[in-house]
């Protein structure tokens, strides 16, 4: 059985499959939440956060599934550490720079009634950042396994 | 799932470590560490790539305890 370099092996196809259901079920459930906020609580979102947790929730869920899984990397490449790595400084700098400004009192996270871009952005870095978490519980469960072997 | 035991041992008589045997049969060292667990029941090509390096057959490794 050969593998080439950016190969994954048959238990992580499976991971994989199931890895992208999930974001899939997120993409589809999280319109609807905010939905339900938005029109039958009637919680006032500005567009741009909105947009920005739909899209990057699901994709950060599908992620850490990856991660979870040990179905991220290729069976011969490691691009999880460097990936992880920059969305959790992504992260980090959206909810440094957020709280920044609203410490500044430049923002604020609800204003008139309205949830500002400002909370949608620390939504996402906080999503961002769990990736990095995953990654590294992830890394020393692995270690663990290996010294136990 | 059972813990597969027998891949374990032929792996210890062929002194190989799971990564080394992971790398020899192309997954990697999670996976080998999953079927050993017994967390994941691999295909047929990939039993059969595991029995060549480890020089076993397929009942040996795979094959159902007698109780």
């Amino acid at each position: 059985m050969s593998t080439t370099n950016n190969t994954y092996d048959e238990r992580q196809i499976i991971e994989r499959g199931k890895a992208f259901q999930i974001g899939f079920m997120t993409a589809v459930v999280l319109p609807l939440i905010t939905f339900f906020a938005t029109g039958v609580l009637e919680i006032k979102i500005e567009p741009l956060a909105l947009f920005s947790i739909q899209t990057t929730v699901p994709i950060m869920i599908c992620m850490m599934v990856l991660i979870l899984k040990n179905a991220y990397d290729p069976v011969n490449k490691r691009v999880a550490p460097i990936l992880c790595g920059m969305f959790s400084a992504i992260g980090l700098y959206l909810i440094i720079f957020s709280g920044v400004r609203v410490y500044q009192g430049v923002d604020s996270f609800i204003l008139d009634g309205v949830v500002t871009n400002t909370t949608g952005f620390v939504i996402v870095g906080l999503a961002m950042i769990d990736t990095g978490i995953v990654y590294l519980i992830r890394r020393s469960k692995d270690k663990k396994e290996l010294t136990e072997e | 799932m059972t813990r597969n035991i027998p891949i374990k041992v032929a792996r210890a008589e062929k002194d190989i470590t799971q990564g080394q045997l992971a790398e020899a049969v192309g997954v990697s060292r999670q996976t080998m560490n999953a079927i050993e667990q017994g967390n994941y029941n691999p295909t047929i090509k990939l039993c059969r790539a595991i029995c060549r390096v480890l020089g076993k057959t397929l009942d040996e490794l795979f094959g159902e305890e007698e109780e």
